[in-house]
């Protein structure tokens, strides 16, 4: 448990910037200040859409980001910093929309249709550069991606599609035609190995 | 079981990965106030949180960006905001209210901005195509000229000591002549170049009026009529505006056929 104060402090701290960061402009939208949602767009929706993507059509992906986007500008009282990054919010927040709208159109997500990570192409430099290089959050996603590709293939294939696919234990189990107790490990031990990266992590900055 | 046992079962319930019945009885435990487990979830919710950092960002589609902030800056009402109505009802009125106003703004007005702009490019796509179907028939005349059996060329000659010329196609098959001119002097106002046809029995017949562009060029056509007969010399003259039944400027242009 010495993880968890770490962890959620590290969480909640938001990349460290000059001028006005996550935080700040977080605080301005409670003035109605349009130029704030406007730079937190632009550091977070492309995160929020490549959620998406993973897990909708096109078109329904782009009115998820437009919906989360103006959730925020609506509502950031719902923001609480506590609980992690306003990208993280963000993120979490369009993942659950998408679920929303899988479940209720009944469609399958786009994840079950062969899409693999991109972790992979990370791990075996097939991606062009740094893809986090002009993001917020540099570091944390360098670390997150790193962890995430450290992991057994199927242990990460299994996590992706239960978060990306909206599916349980033993629907992912019958997507990866594993069986169940298996499938059940994979989960656990990526997660649990996911948590000991990131406390290690916040861990390390909080003693820095 | 003890709660560090379920710390790790919390993780497969922030993914979302836990069963119908699994979530049931973690959630009736959590309700019972274990703080232990109140801790494991918001560990477990802050590791799930960060599965989207690790995907690589994609940028969406310029028009996203553009309606969100165009319904920002436009939707916020001067002096607060809508939720400050308080009442229900009274938020669904100016809700729809907004909404109503937003339609007039998105919809009406662009329309009617996109109706007159479409009619101007219209207009100006109509006046192009006159343009360049005066400027087909033009080549295509030219071409057919050429194309004659029975092309005969002349030239003619400055009459003074201008430099002017000129190069008649004379297409005898059709009694289709056009006249290319050269280094014509600019008339002055009133005054207007005409092209005659002399006959072997000395008649001279109007076939046109032309004026000389500022490069001092001139292109004139014109079909001879059956009754003209034979011609035998044509002369470039300078006349009032409008042209003269008989020549009274002086003698521009001159050849004999």
């Amino acid at each position: 448990m010495v993880a968890l104060a770490a962890l959620a402090a590290g969480a909640a701290r938001p990349a460290p910037k000059p001028g006005d960061d996550d935080a700040e402009l977080v605080r301005r939208l409670g003035a109605r200040d349009a130029d704030a949602l406007a730079a937190l767009y632009d550091r977070h929706a492309g995160s929020v859409y490549a959620v998406c993507l993973r897990m909708l059509g096109d078109a329904d992906a782009e009115e998820v980001v437009s919906d989360v986007f103006w959730q925020l500008w609506e509502s950031p009282e719902r923001f609480d910093p506590s609980r992690g990054t306003p990208g993280a919010f963000l993120t979490v927040l369009a993942r659950s929309r998408a679920v929303d709208r899988l479940r209720t159109a009944g469609r399958r997500s786009r994840i079950l249709d062969g899409g693999q990570s991109d972790v992979r192409e990370l791990l075996h430099g097939e991606a062009d550069g740094d893809p986090f290089a002009a993001t917020a959050d540099v570091e944390l996603r360098r670390h997150v991606a790193g962890a995430l590709a450290d992991l057994d293939a199927r242990q990460r294939r299994a996590i992706e599609l239960s978060f990306y696919g909206a599916l349980s234990h033993s629907e992912v189990a019958a997507a990866l035609g594993a069986p169940l107790g298996t499938v059940k490990s994979w989960i656990r031990q990526g997660l649990v190995r996911l948590r000991e990266s990131l406390a290690e992590r916040y861990g390390a900055g909080a003693r820095a | 079981m003890s709660c560090d046992t379920r710390r790790d079962e919390w993780l497969a319930y922030a993914l979302g990965a836990a069963e119908a019945d699994e979530r049931a009885a973690l959630e009736s435990h959590l309700a019972s106030g274990c703080p232990a487990c109140a801790g494991h979830l918001a560990e477990a919710r802050a590791v799930v949180g960060h599965l989207p950092l690790a995907l690589t960002p994609v940028a969406p589609p310029a028009r996203v960006r553009d309606r969100l902030l165009a319904r920002a800056r436009g939707g916020a009402p001067a002096g607060g905001r809508v939720l400050a109505l308080g009442r229900e009802w009274g938020r669904s009125l100016a809700a729809a209210a907004l909404a109503a106003a937003a339609l007039l703004v998105v919809v009406v007005v662009p329309l009617g901005q996109r109706q007159s702009a479409l009619a101007d490019e219209l207009a100006a796509q109509r006046t192009t195509i006159e343009r360049l179907r005066a400027e087909l028939g033009g080549a295509m005349q030219a071409v057919r000229l050429l194309e004659s059996p029975r092309l005969e060329l002349t030239l003619l000659a400055s009459t003074g000591d201008s430099e002017a010329w000129g190069r008649l196609l004379r297409d005898e098959e059709r009694r289709v002549w056009q006249l290319y001119a050269f280094a014509l002097a600019p008339l002055p106002r009133g005054r207007t170049y005409e092209l005659w046809l002399i006959t072997a029995d000395d008649r001279k017949i109007p076939a046109g009026i032309f004026d000389a562009g500022a490069d001092g060029r001139a292109s004139h056509r014109v079909s001879l009529a059956p009754a003209v007969g034979e011609v035998v010399a044509t002369a470039v003259t300078d006349e009032p505006a409008g042209g003269s039944p008989q020549p009274t400027g002086s003698i521009r242009l001159v050849a004999t056929l």
